[in-house]
């Protein structure tokens, strides 16, 4: 196994959190439009974990379970980009966005739609922000919704080389703060690229 | 005579009558927004004929559609080939699709990128009837909730 603290160094995971952060912006505008309020959302970590170590780094208790959205996206770089959140965050965002207060069994589909939008809204603005910095374009599968053990989501074999960017989000809604997690699940190949393009990006 | 040649296939079935047969709409717009095709279900839900509107800019065809989040999501699929969800809970009438004069018909949207050719993308907009399922999940909400209350 790579050690993953060689792949992308501190300068390089801080200019993509910037390109990030400016991705961000244009998703909270479009969310706040739709849920009229204001939404805000921001990156405030981002690093590069080996997959099997992707629960562990989620929360100081890692969820049993989770929720979010999953996107496959195919160009320069490929992977699965997805929005995360333990159960209990996914019920407040449902909560703070649509003003219901439903458990969780009882969702249908429609709320499982809307969340589906929301993941969709944040990881097409992530995907745009990436492919930005490839100047390339990105193509992406339709969002799938998804309910999931998260040991089993980030599974590997021993032999795996799969590298997850995992970026800690926050979003900020009807007075509420909410923490979810955007994770690009990519080979060291696909990250490898990241790295080299980052740094013509930063002339070095 | 088998058929085993994909431009067999191509030619031998007529994709328009496929599109018009479907129990849901599809519009699918140029690199330019503009309109090149909808099935019959969107001709039926919108009382606009295609052959009038073919050729316009969709927010020319629709101006309820201005700053909303299905011009960006078609954006979004020229532009950077991203396909998006549009929700009905979050979105609730986003095209003006009606099922009688008085009678909203409540719908959901994919937006899909297309490729034109290596550089450009048209983009389907696919529109699913959710009326039965607001319904459903309406009813058994309400079926809960008489069942909880003391």
């Amino acid at each position: 196994m790579n050690d993953e603290t060689n792949i992308l160094n501190e300068i390089q995971l801080d200019a993509l959190g910037e390109l990030l952060n400016i991705g961000m912006g244009a998703a909270a505008a479009s969310l706040s439009t739709m849920v009229k309020q204001e939404v805000l959302l921001t990156v405030p970590v981002i690093r590069i974990v080996h997959q099997s170590k992707v629960p562990t780094q989620l929360d100081e208790v890692p969820p049993e379970n989770v929720c979010g959205v999953k996107q496959t996206f195919n160009g320069d770089f490929s992977g699965d980009a997805l929005l995360l959140f333990s159960e209990t965050k996914s019920l407040s965002l449902v909560q703070a966005v649509l003003g219901d207060s439903i458990p969780l069994e009882e969702l249908g589909e429609m709320e499982e739609e809307a969340i589906t939008e929301i993941g969709n809204i944040i990881l097409n603005a992530c995907l745009s922000s990436l492919a930005n910095i490839f100047n390339e374009h990105l193509d992406s599968e339709i969002p799938q919704y998804l309910h999931e053990d998260l040991g089993e989501l980030f599974s590997t074999d021993s032999n795996d080389d799969s590298f997850v960017l995992l970026l800690r989000m926050s979003f900020n809604i009807a007075e509420q703060d909410i923490t979810g997690y955007v994770t690009f699940i990519m080979d060291l190949e696909s990250i490898t690229k990241i790295s080299a393009q980052i740094n013509k990006m930063l002339g070095l | 005579m088998p058929i085993n040649k994909q431009k067999d296939l191509d030619l031998d079935i007529n994709y328009r009558n496929v599109f018009d047969a479907c129990g849901f709409g599809i519009i699918i717009l140029d690199q330019y927004s503009r309109l090149l095709y909808w099935n019959n279900w969107v001709s039926k839900y919108s009382n606009y004929s295609l052959e009038k509107y073919i050729g316009e800019h969709i927010e020319i065809i629709f101006p309820i559609l201005d700053q909303t989040r299905l011009l960006n999501s078609i954006d979004d699929a020229l532009h950077y080939r991203l396909p998006s969800t549009i929700s009905h809970k979050l979105n609730p009438q986003p095209l003006p699709l009606f099922k009688s004069k008085d009678c909203a018909l409540e719908h959901s949207i994919r937006v899909v990128p297309l490729k034109h050719t290596d550089n450009v993308f048209h983009c389907m907009i696919e529109i699913s009837d959710v009326s039965a399922s607001v319904k459903r999940e309406n009813r058994l909400r309400n079926i809960l909730k008489k069942s909880i209350a003391p």
